[in-house]
Formats: structure tokens, C-alpha cells, sequence
């Protein structure tokens, strides 16, 4: 990134996102218990879950 | 007894295991299609190698909500004996039968070779043959296979003596390049507290007949089937 030209960059992150689309706004309990059992393994990964 | 073999679209040793058991053990063994949701019948379960739901999301992640893992995790909570072989093992470890998680291999390349393993444990089914800490000859082929768990749970695991196999050098001895995956304390294979669920990355599957380049694999079901035999009644 340096060499490309981007010398102030402090830090990188890769990483997964994984986007969801609602007609109706879901279940947030039902959201988390998802996130935990299937869309992530919290034995090796965080998540974070945002709306926009 | 009979013995279910389970498999998922994409597991690609369920062949490998039947035959293992059916022409190297000559036991009984059936498939169980993964849209099954029973176990009644059998004895014991295998879940097999392979790339179950084309390990998309994470290796075992999806297989571990398949209707038949459902009854798999019942019987298993109730003592029936289960082994989790390559991917089987990490379905195992997703669907919580197992703890800790199954990672990319530390050198990022799939590792496709023979290794040497040490049976850590002869309390379990599966190994119930194998006592005086026995070395064995068998494949490996995963590219997510380097065993993690947090630092408490890998000192309940060595306490509880639920380590069962570890990668060794020929002479059995625990060093860096025997293992091929960069699991933690080269670990290769874990049970379960109760004992009867075992999970492994080696392919005891592959290696039943000397044609294969080793048998040693046929000891792990010989075991199952010699401790299991005098309770069944069929």
C-alpha cells in the first residue's frame, strides 16, 4: 500500500462481511443466535452486527 | 451391529469408510443420507471426510444443522459411539459434540501425506486396542486441520486425558515437523468427556489394507467393534 502511494494508512483489516436483506426488520435475539451458531464461530471469530 | 455411515452432499470418504468396515472389518454398515433424521438401528455412528455443503461459510459449519445431525447429537448425548473423520471432525466440533475449532493450516497449503500419530488414550471405543501409547501409520489430506482451542480448554482437554491421538516423528516423539498442520500441541485427534465421541484429521479410512500402505487404520474400528460387540444383541 505504501509503494502505491498510500504512506498514512495505519492499519488493514481483512476480513468477512456478510450482508442481509429484510423487507421487515427481524427478531434481534433471533439475529444474535444466528450470528453466534451459524454465521460465525465465536471458538475463532468475532462479529459485530450493524444496520444501516 | 451395524454401523451408519452418514452422508452429506460433498463428503467424499463415505465410500472409503464403508469399505473400511465392510470389506476390511466385515461388519455391517449402511449409509445414512443426511435428510434422514434417524440413527435407530445402528450401533454406532461415522461421519465422514470430505467437503460437506462444499464447506462454504466455514468447513462442518452447515453439515452441523443437517436434519440427520439432529438424532447424530442425541445418541451421541447418550453415549452412542461417534467418530469424526477429516470433516467429520470439524462438523463434530461445530455442532458442540466436540470442543475447540478446526483452522487453516498453518502453512496455508492442503497437506496431502502420511503421518505418524501416538494413541495418547486407550479409554475411548476407538482405541480401547491400543494401549502402551502405540504409533500408527495413516494419511492426512486437509487444508483446515490445525486444531484450536482456548488456553482453559486445552488444559481441561490434557487433564481429562480427552487428547487421543497426537502427530509424532516416527520414534513417537512430539517434535515441530511432525506436525503437518500446526495444531496446537500437535494434537490429531480429541474426545469428548464422556468418551464416546471421537473426532480425528488422520483418514483411518485409508489406510485398511497393506495395498493402501498401511492397516494400521483397521485398529481404531477394531476396537469399536470388540468393545461393542458383547452388548449387542443382533
Amino acid at each position: 500500500l505504501k509503494d502505491l502511494g498510500l504512506g498514512t494508512v495505519d492499519s488493514v483489516r481483512v476480513g468477512k462481511l456478510m450482508e442481509l436483506e429484510f423487507k421487515t426488520a427481524p427478531d434481534g435475539s433471533k439475529l444474535e443466535e444466528v450470528c453466534r451458531d451459524l454465521l460465525s464461530n465465536p471458538v475463532i471469530e468475532d462479529y459485530t452486527i450493524r444496520f444501516s | 451391529m451395524k454401523i451408519a455411515v452418514v452422508q452429506f452432499p460433498g463428503s467424499n470418504c463415505d465410500q472409503d469408510c464403508l469399505r473400511a468396515l465392510t470389506d476390511g472389518l466385515h461388519i455391517q454398515a449402511a449409509y445414512l443420507w443426511h435428510k434422514q433424521t434417524s440413527v435407530s438401528g445402528f450401533d454406532a455412528v461415522v461421519l465422514p471426510g470430505g467437503f460437506s455443503y462444499g464447506d462454504y461459510l466455514r468447513c462442518g459449519a452447515i453439515a452441523r444443522f443437517a436434519p440427520i445431525m439432529r438424532d447424530v447429537i442425541r445418541a451421541a448425548n447418550e453415549g452412542m459411539p461417534v467418530i469424526g473423520i477429516c470433516n467429520g471432525f470439524q462438523i463434530l466440533c461445530e455442532a458442540g459434540l466436540l470442543p475447540g475449532a478446526l483452522i487453516r493450516n498453518q502453512s496455508l497449503h492442503f497437506v496431502c501425506q502420511p503421518v505418524w500419530l501416538r494413541v495418547e488414550t486407550c479409554e475411548t471405543v476407538f482405541t480401547a486396542n491400543l494401549e502402551g501409547r502405540r504409533i500408527l501409520r495413516m494419511p492426512v489430506a486437509h487444508g483446515e486441520g490445525s486444531y484450536f482451542a482456548d488456553q482453559s480448554t486445552l488444559a481441561k482437554l490434557e487433564s481429562n486425558n480427552q487428547v487421543v491421538f497426537r502427530y509424532v516423528d516416527e520414534y513417537g516423539k512430539v517434535t515441530p515437523e511432525s506436525n503437518p498442520n500446526g495444531s496446537l500441541h500437535n494434537i490429531a485427534g480429541i474426545c469428548n468427556q464422556a468418551r464416546n465421541v471421537v473426532g480425528m484429521m488422520p483418514h483411518p479410512d485409508r489406510a485398511w489394507d497393506h495395498k493402501l500402505g498401511s492397516d494400521d487404520g483397521k485398529l481404531l474400528f477394531g476396537s469399536l467393534v470388540e468393545t461393542l460387540e458383547p452388548f449387542v444383541s443382533r
